[in-house]
This record gives C-alpha cells, structure tokens and sequence, in this order.
C-alpha cells in the first residue's frame, strides 16, 4: 500500500513499550511502499556516565530528579533542546542505589495504585518513617519525562538521518506527527489509561492509541512469522500469552476462529495487574546470597547490593539457561579504590537457583491446589506503596487466572475447559525475565502437567519471540496494520464496567441504601464504539457534591448494558476508585436531580468515557462528561 | 602555544590511558583462561613446596608472571615515560565541594572528539568495570586468590562492557595450532611472520595467534563541553538526616 505523503504526513509508524524497568521505541517506514515492513528499533541517546552520552535501544525507565547543579552541568548535557525535570536512562538507573532519594523508579506502577493521588508529587516513594526528599514528582510527571525523552531522542535521530540525505528529497520527521501506538497492560484500569494518555499529552504526544501488551507480543510474534503463522495456529487454538517482565506479570488468551474461511484472532481473557516479575526473582537471589554473606561476617553497602543484583541476574540466566554449569563463581567488588583486598567471594550453585527461582517463583501444583491469595485488604494496616505481590508463585497466579475465566468462557470455548480450569493449546513468551530458558520451560510443564491431568494436550510453545523488544516492535506492526492490511486481534475491552446507583427504597435508618451495579459497558466492546445504554431512567444529582462508585469485571462476559446487578459478590466485580465530582446546572441554581440516560464510549484511543444526557430535550439535551479523571483524594484514610 | 602543548599532553595522557586499558584487558583474560588458571595451581603448589624462588620459577616457565606483572609494568613504564616527556601530568587529590587544583584538558574540538570517546570510554569501564582502580592498585601484597577473585569482577565487567561496544573477530579463522601457508605478496598488517622463513614466500607454519579485528566500535560520545579528563568523580555519601539546610 502507497500512500501520498499529501494524504497523511505519517509516513511512519512508531510503537512505543513504555516499560515498568525498560522502555523501547520501534519504528517503520510506511511511505516507500516497500513490501515488507521492516521495524527497526531506534538506539536512544541516553547519559550512560558523567559526560558521556550512548546510544542504545533500551532506555532505563527510570529518572534522575536534577539538583540545580546538576540542571546546568554540561556533565548532563543532551543533544537536543527541551526542559526535563531530569536524566531519564542508564545512569539514572544506576544512582538508584547510592541516591535513593533522587531517582524515580517503576513509576508505571504508581498509575494504577488506586489508594494514593497519582497526580500529586509523591515519587521517589518514602516510607512515613524517612526524612521527604526535597524534590518529588507526580508519577504522572515522571512517565512524561520519560516519553519526552522518547520523543526527543526519536526526532534527533530522524534529523540526523534526514540530514545525510540529498537536500531536496529532505523531509522534517517528527514524532508527534506519526501514527504512534502505546502499550499499556491488559491489566490497566480506566483511570491508568487516562493518567497515561495524560502523560504522553505532556510529552507533546497528542496523537496515539494505546494497545495492550500481550496483543502486542502477539503482533510482534505475527510480523515475524509473516503469512506463516497459519501454519502454527488453527481454528480452536487457545494461546497463553504469559508476558513477565522486569517489575509486572501479564498474562491474556487469545483464541483462534475460523470466520467464514479466515483465521480470526480474539482476546478473550486479561488477568490481574500482578506486581511480580524478573526483578523479584534477582532480588530473591541477592537477599539469600547476602545472608549467606551476613554468616561469615560481610555486610554489603547500597553499591556492592547493587552489584550483587546485578550479578544475580546474569548468573540466573547462565544457570537456568542451556549448558549449565553446576556452579557459577561470584565476585563483588569493594566500593573504594582497593579493589583486591576487598573483593567479596561467592559462588552460586544450580542447585541453589532452581530451588530458589523455580521452586519459590514456579512451583509445580496439582490441578486441582488450594489457592488462597490474600487481597490487599486483608491486613488491618498496610504500609502504603506498592502494593507488590505477597505470593510469588508465578504459576498459581496463573492457575488462578486459567481458573477464574473458566466458567466464563465454558460457553464459548468448550473444548478447552477442563477440571475447573483453561487449557491453553500454545503458549507465548515475552519479557525479558524469560531469557532465563529454564523459567519458560516450567511454565510450558505446569500448564502441560495441568492438561494431563485434565486428560488433553499439553501446549506447545511458539517460537520467534524477540523478549525484549516485542512490546515495541508489535505496537508498530499494529500500527501499521490499522493503516490497512494484516490480520487484526479483535477483544474490545477487556473487562465490562459499571457504575454504582443507590437503589430507591424506603430509608433505614442507620444504613445507607444499599448499591445496585449497572453495567454500562460490556466486555468486548470494540475501540470506537459509542453506545447508549438502555434501560430505565436514573438520576443524577447537578449542582452539588455527588459521589459515583465504579465496579469492573474480567468475569461476567455474559452481562449486557443496561442490566442492573442486584447483588453480586466481591469476587466477581472489583471496585475502582470512586469519583467525587460537581455537575453545574446551568439554568437551576440549588441542588436537585435530572432525569438522565447513560452513553458510553470507547475512544479509537483506547480510553473509557461516559456521559450523562438529560432525557428531556431530545438533541438540544444537556450533557455531562464523566472521563476517568484524576481527583483529589484523602490518601491512606479514603 | 601552551594551548597546543597542554592539548599534546593531553593526547598523549589519553593514548597512555587506553593502552593501558587495553594491556590490563588483556592480562586479566588470559590469567582467567583455564590454562593458566592450572599454571596459577602448579605455581603456588611449587612456592607451598620449594619456597619463593621455586615458585618465581615455576611462574617464569609458564606465562602467568608474564600476565601478572604486565598491569604492574605498563603504568610504571607510562610514568617514566611521562616524567621524561616533561609533561607529568598527576591527578591530585580532589577536595570535596572545592574547585579541582588539577589544570582540565581544553574543552574538546570536533578533532578532538576522538580523544574524548577513548577518555569516555575509559570512564565507562572504570564505572562498569573497575577497570582504573584495579590498575593503580599495588597487587603486590596480595595472594593469588585475592587477585583472582578481583581479575573475576573486573573481567567480567570488561566482557560485558567491551562486547556492547566492540564487535571483535579473530583475523584467522583457524585454531592456534594449525598448519597456514603464507603466500607470496600476504599482508604484513593482517599477518606476522616470525621464526625463520627463508628465501621468498610461500612459506609453511605453524598459527601461534589468530589476531584479532575490530568490526565495529561505538565510543561514547561526551556530552557538549564536558570536561572529558575527568574520569570518575569523586564521591561523597551523606547520611540520613544531615541533609544540610
């Protein structure tokens, strides 16, 4: 496909994986008309060391709040213009250890922290028992940073590219003008959405769409694979997506049709947003290592724990990768000049790593395990923070998940369910944390095991993923894919949502009138859908204070707009952050309600709007807009 | 010009620099060859056994010595050979907060963009791979086996640093051992003869080393105006709550 470049100005396409630990840029030209698309991912100029600037194709995501010193040092100056509210990169990354108070790490995590105001300066995160750091910022303003520097380092190189061509055939590229594809996780809510849209509109990217990570491991696995992914999936294939990153797990299905002759793809099924990845997995390792150091005597500082992470992750991927040996030496080097006095000796075994990383991340269960995960409620008092995972057991995360979506999905994929739980046919991998060979092999054997015993087939696994630039390089293909041609992953939204209303019935005293959850959006609604929910009329309160309760479901596909839950468990529908919002009525001065109908609209961005339309007026109606809005919240004691 | 004179100096400094980082490389790999890690056995066996002098013995027969002194000896031959050159130029204690006493290279030219990659590589491997500490360290008192646990770390940065920048291959594809001939008209740059060949080409040999090339490098670049003498800051840890006004 040839496009002018009068018609659009995008004569790119741009996938950006804005990654919890590491992010990447992928990019492909559309306007040659070339036959295949070849994505390519951009090497970003980045400080690596005091003065000294590298290009590389993965940015740390992380950030180096500047001192005023540090604002004017040339030590820190980049190639191009733009304020920054710091060093987005490597060596932020690294001062992480020795200057905890200065670096902005995972800031991805905080947007969908529902109990702290994500839009207020609460990062780099202190406990209530350390000194503040004097410089905070919102993690909002901490993902704009690093998109800016995305957005920046991209149109430099493209300068720098265009400049070595002929004057006249010279064009000027820039990223805001491209067709731009973000990913996010599955697991993301509304409001993590919009807070993310938020920061790419800070970053100067107005023009983008978000995409969801394991559709975007999907799509980069289909552009690698060509026309010959048919060979390798068929009508009723169910593929595992099992994505594990530095920081986050994501897992999705996505099943495999038949329309009309064609292969359809459809994702069926997110999982939770699980705080629990490859970094868990190093720091295990670097805690027992550290302890087995604290015997004889050692304590190591910020730098020398470092190292030792470090370290940990290398010899993970050594020791649980092919040819193995049994045992790996370690060294960790003093922090001051002496070197060889004070070099720490150690030694890792395999032994030592698979009873730590397999046993402890991926142990083997039965079918048919207990699996109690405690919610973040259960403690009466939690420190506030991440809420990271307390079991870090990836494969009962995953037994949870093929548990939970099956009886949802019985109806739609009955060969597939078996014993209470999904029974995947493929699997794919992505994330860089499955480098380590032996930790996708356990995953491939739980599920294998689990379908034995389910009396089916054990998935097979495909191959060609690229695990640490899939993310990016998908999101460009997809990119490119909307442009026209390809195959196309349909799923809508992930999770059908609804919103609380209090249900009419005489007051009691002493007890609020007990909430009736009324869907408004289905799961599976396409992106770019506007839809007016049916059903009775409500009312909304205009001209004061007016509180609205969110709930969503992975689980209940089955539920239409415009049905109203009478009861439901805690299990089956979760509460989002509540919205506390004033709707001014222009005409009526005093508090009172309108009688109004619902619409929903899923962006073509990949957001969730919903509006209210007063019933009386027809067209002229009035209308309010309730978009997943960051408020203005209480912290821990809302 | 004391301008251009401070700038040879300079250059001369940085070219110092990164031989020596290169012969440290290079000593600290081949002390980490399984070979020589035996050599390494038989040479503190022989100084358990026979004392000193049997051990210097043993060592000086195998090439461990060779690659345990050469970190020791480039440096003292680099400060001879500054001191000689009249253009010293010794790094004096940095005072913490104070301006540095130390006179800075000149800022860096397009020319000298060049030297400031091989500086700033410098400092990427000394962050990365401890690479000058472990030089101007005196190994002298130390055993093997401390010198050895510290060659690790540093080897292992070096690997890691050096296989991100540097696509090295070998010049020969054959195994050291081999039987090559050497034809008429052969590259002396790409190919040394040593021994005793006679009369003219096509001589018959024996591959002592296969070389080495560099397909690719990618120095990292200094940031505009940037001071690139400096190699790794001075470093000040400030404890909890006293933070200062």
């Amino acid at each position: 496909m040839s496009s002018l470049p009068s018609e659009s100005k995008a004569t790119l396409v741009v996938g950006i994986d804005l990654g919890t630990t590491n992010s990447v840029l992928a990019w492909a030209d559309i306007g040659d008309g070339a036959s295949a698309l070849e994505i390519r991912v951009l090497g970003i100029p980045q400080v690596v060391e005091l003065g000294a600037l590298e290009e590389r194709p993965i940015l740390a995501s992380a950030l180096l709040l500047s001192r005023d010193e540090e604002m004017t040092s040339s030590a820190f100056r980049l190639p191009w213009q733009g304020e920054a509210p710091g060093i987005v990169g490597a060596f932020a990354a690294r001062r992480a250890n020795d200057a905890p108070d200065a670096v902005v790490l995972s800031a991805k995590s905080w947007l969908c922290q529902k109990r702290v105001n994500r839009e207020g300066a609460i990062l780099p995160w202190v406990g209530d028992d350390h000194e503040a750091p004097q410089r905070r910022i919102s993690p909002v303003e901490a993902q704009a940073a690093i998109l800016a520097h995305l957005r920046r380092a991209f149109d430099f190189k493209m300068a720098a590219m265009q400049a070595e061509r002929p004057i006249e055939t010279r064009e000027t590229i820039c990223l805001d003008q491209m067709d731009v594809v973000l990913t996010v996780p599955a697991s993301f809510d509304p409001e993590a959405r919009e807070l993310t849209l938020r920061a790419a509109e800070r970053a100067g990217l107005g023009n983008l769409r978000l995409l969801e990570e394991p559709q975007a491991a999907v799509y980069a696995w289909l552009a690698s694979r060509g026309e010959d992914w048919r060979h390798d999936l068929g009508p009723g294939d169910l593929l595992l997506v099992c994505d594990v990153g530095g920081g986050t797990t994501d897992l999705s299905l996505v099943a495999v049709r038949d329309e009309q002759g064609a292969l359809e793809l459809e994702r069926v099924a997110v999982g939770e947003h699980l705080l629990l990845g490859g970094d868990n997995i190093d720091l295990a390792l670097a805690h027992h290592l550290r302890g087995r150091l604290a015997l004889e005597g050692n304590r190591l500082d910020g730098w020398q724990f470092r190292a030792l992470v470090a370290a940990c992750r290398d010899a993970k991927e050594r020791l649980l990768g092919p040819d193995a040996p049994a045992e790996l030496p370690i060294a960790i080097l003093a922090r001051g000049r002496r070197l060889v006095g004070g070099t720490l000796r150690l030694s890792l075994s395999r032994e030592e790593v698979e009873r730590i990383v397999l046993d402890g991340f991926l142990p083997e269960l039965p079918l048919d395990a207990a699996i109690h995960v405690s919610g973040e409620d259960d403690l009466g008092l939690q420190e506030m923070g991440l809420p990271y995972e307390r079991d870090p057991a990836i494969t009962r995360h995953m037994l949870r998940f093929l548990r939970r979506h099956a009886e949802a999905l019985a109806g739609h994929l009955p060969a597939r369910v078996a014993g209470g739980a999904l029974h995947p046919t493929a699997i794919l991998f992505n994330g860089g944390a499955m480098r380590a060979s032996a930790l996708a092999g356990r995953v491939t054997e739980a599920l294998a095991a689990w379908a034995q015993t389910a009396g089916l087939e054990p998935a097979r696994v495909l191959a060609g993923a690229d695990l640490a630039h899939a993310c990016a390089r998908g999101a460009a293909y997809y990119a490119a894919v909307r442009r026209g041609g390809g195959v196309r992953i349909r799923g809508g939204t992930a999770r059908s949502f609804y919103v609380g209303v209090a249900s009419a019935q005489p007051a009691v005293p002493g007890q609020a009138p007990p909430t009736k959850a009324l869907c408004v959006v289905p799961r599976g609604l396409e992106d770019g859908t506007r839809l007016s929910v049916p059903g009775s009329e409500i009312g909304l309160r205009v001209g004061g204070k007016a509180r609205f309760r969110f709930f969503a479901s992975a689980t209940r596909p089955d539920d239409r707009a415009g049905w109203l839950l009478d009861e439901w468990d805690a299990a089956s529908l979760d509460e989002l952050s509540p919205l506390e919002i004033r709707f001014d009525d222009a005409g009526v001065d005093e508090e009172g309600r309108v009688a109004v109908g619902l619409e929903a609209h899923t962006t073509e961005v990949g957001t969730l709007e919903l509006e209210f339309v007063e019933r009386q007026g027809g067209e002229s109606g009035r209308r309010w807009r309730l978009a997943f809005e960051v408020r203005e919240r209480g912290g821990a004691t809302s | 010009m004391e301008g251009s004179a401070a700038e040879g100096a300079g250059r001369r400094f940085s070219l110092f620099l990164v031989l020596l980082s290169l012969v440290t490389a290079v000593s600290a790999a081949m002390l980490l060859r399984p070979q020589v890690a035996r050599h390494l056995e038989t040479v503190s066996t022989a100084l358990k056994e026979g004392g000193f002098g049997a051990g210097f013995e043993v060592a000086l027969r195998s090439e461990v010595l060779l690659w345990l002194l050469l970190p020791v000896l480039v440096p003292l031959l680099g400060a001879l050979f500054a001191l000689f050159s009249g253009s010293s130029r010794r790094a004096s204690p940095v005072v913490a907060g104070g301006p540095a006493p130390v006179a800075a290279l000149p800022p860096v030219d397009r020319q000298g963009l060049a030297q400031g990659g091989a500086l700033k590589l410098l400092a990427v491997l000394q962050e990365e791979a401890r690479l000058i500490d472990f030089v101007q360290e005196n190994i002298e008192g130390y055993d093997d086996a401390e010198v050895g646990a510290a060659a690790r770390a540093v080897h292992a940065g070096l690997r890691k640093a050096l296989a991100a920048r540097v696509r090295l291959v070998p010049l020969h594809e054959g195994e050291e051992g081999v039987a090559v001939e050497i034809p008429p008209g052969f590259d002396p740059e790409r190919l040394r003869v040593s021994g005793h060949p006679r009369g003219n080409p096509p001589w018959h040999g024996v591959l002592v080393h296969p070389g080495w090339q560099a397909l690719e490098i990618r120095l990292p670049v200094p940031t505009e105006g940037a001071d690139a003498s400096l190699l790794a800051p001075a470093e000040v840890e400030v404890p909890e709550g006293k933070g200062g006004a």
